[in-house]
């Protein structure tokens, strides 16, 4: 806005903002607050009432209960039936592998947890087994899926000749002929038994002891 | 007494103001007077004091419509002479304009549409 010219007020359209005659400042004035049906007096049909979500304690009003034996929809769809949705890409320095599936990446999961499990159970069984009867690793992994099932812990047989002659310390250097005898006479199946490197000796000797009583009562 | 808002008034060079809280018009430096009227105004809340006794002019000014430049008859103002011309958003309705003074940030249209059907642009500063 700016101050016109004569020449400016002869030429253009004339616009009142404002009218003639004496102007009152107080003709707007007017107290509400006196009223006390103000609230009716303000209020307009078409005003929207607000429908929060929320409660008057802040807690969720649409809130489902949680029912026991309801399964749950899995928010990222359902698991994907493609078993090759795994993307590999070979770098110059590296691999790069992008699992695009939820069960893709829980099958590998699980496929680690079965690979970096240290408490795994190896038994040596004695002499006479020979060395062609050694489980191959595809019997292996087959076997552990079965002891997985199964739920027991996956157990692998390795034959392993026993040497009487290293015992002769703990059997007051009796000839190792009465040492055979004598282990003939005791367990045959148990042995030594492979636990995770945590396992103390006490425990590895309370797992043998266990054995053996095992087979004393059959 | 016309009052003013405060925060209206600490403006220059800008573009028209509309006090919604002001009860009266005040006139800056933006505006030719045509009339000066024998009645004076008392008007605080311009520059954190009270100016006493500023006379009621009428006024002319060419501003910028919808349809081209035209010439605003600005009755019954306080004559300030100084920095921006303020319009009272009660007066201006009180004569059957309208006044949409709501920032457009927050939905409004800031124009002022006159009884005749022009749109007068607002700035919000």
């Amino acid at each position: 806005m700016e101050p016109n010219t004569a020449e400016e007020f002869d030429t253009m359209p004339h616009i009142i903002l404002t009218q003639g005659g004496e102007w009152d400042p107080t003709v707007l004035d007017h107290i509400l607050t006196d009223d006390d049906d103000w609230v009716s007096k303000v209020k307009r049909n078409e005003d929207q009432e607000y429908d929060s979500p929320f409660n008057n304690r802040g807690e969720y009003k649409h809130r489902e209960p949680v029912r026991a034996g309801v399964p749950i929809e899995n928010p990222t769809g359902p698991p994907s039936e493609d078993p090759d949705d795994i993307e590999v890409n070979f770098h110059s320095d590296e691999i790069e592998v992008n699992f695009h599936a939820d069960d893709a990446t829980r099958q590998v999961h699980q496929a680690y947890q079965e690979a970096s499990n240290l408490n795994k159970i190896y038994v040596y069984e004695g002499e006479g087994m020979p060395d062609d009867v050694v489980e191959t690793v595809e019997e292996e992994e087959d076997e552990t899926k079965e002891n997985i099932e199964a739920n027991t812990p996956p157990v692998e047989t390795k034959p392993k000749p026993i040497d009487y002659s290293k015992y002769r310390r703990q059997f007051l250097h009796v000839p190792t002929k009465k040492i055979r005898k004598t282990f003939a006479a005791t367990t045959q199946n148990a042995a030594s038994i492979v636990y995770g490197p945590r396992q103390t000796k006490i425990s590895s000797l309370q797992t043998l002891h266990l054995t053996f009583v095992k087979e004393r009562k059959q | 007494m016309i009052h003013a808002s405060k925060h209206a008034i600490k403006r220059s060079k800008r573009g028209t103001l509309v006090d919604r809280g002001a009860n009266g018009g005040i006139l800056g430096n933006g505006a030719k007077v045509i009339f000066k009227r024998n009645k004076t105004a008392d008007v605080t809340g311009i520059d954190n004091h009270e100016l006493n006794a500023l006379p009621m002019v009428d006024a002319t000014a060419k501003t910028i419509t919808d349809k081209g430049p035209v010439i605003l008859i600005l009755r019954n103002y306080a004559y300030h002479g100084l920095n921006q011309t303020l319009h009272s958003a009660g007066q201006i309705k009180w004569y059957q304009n309208k006044v949409y003074d709501t920032s457009m940030k927050v939905g409004g249209r800031q124009v002022i549409k006159t009884v005749d059907g022009y749109y007068i642009s607002i700035n919000i500063i």
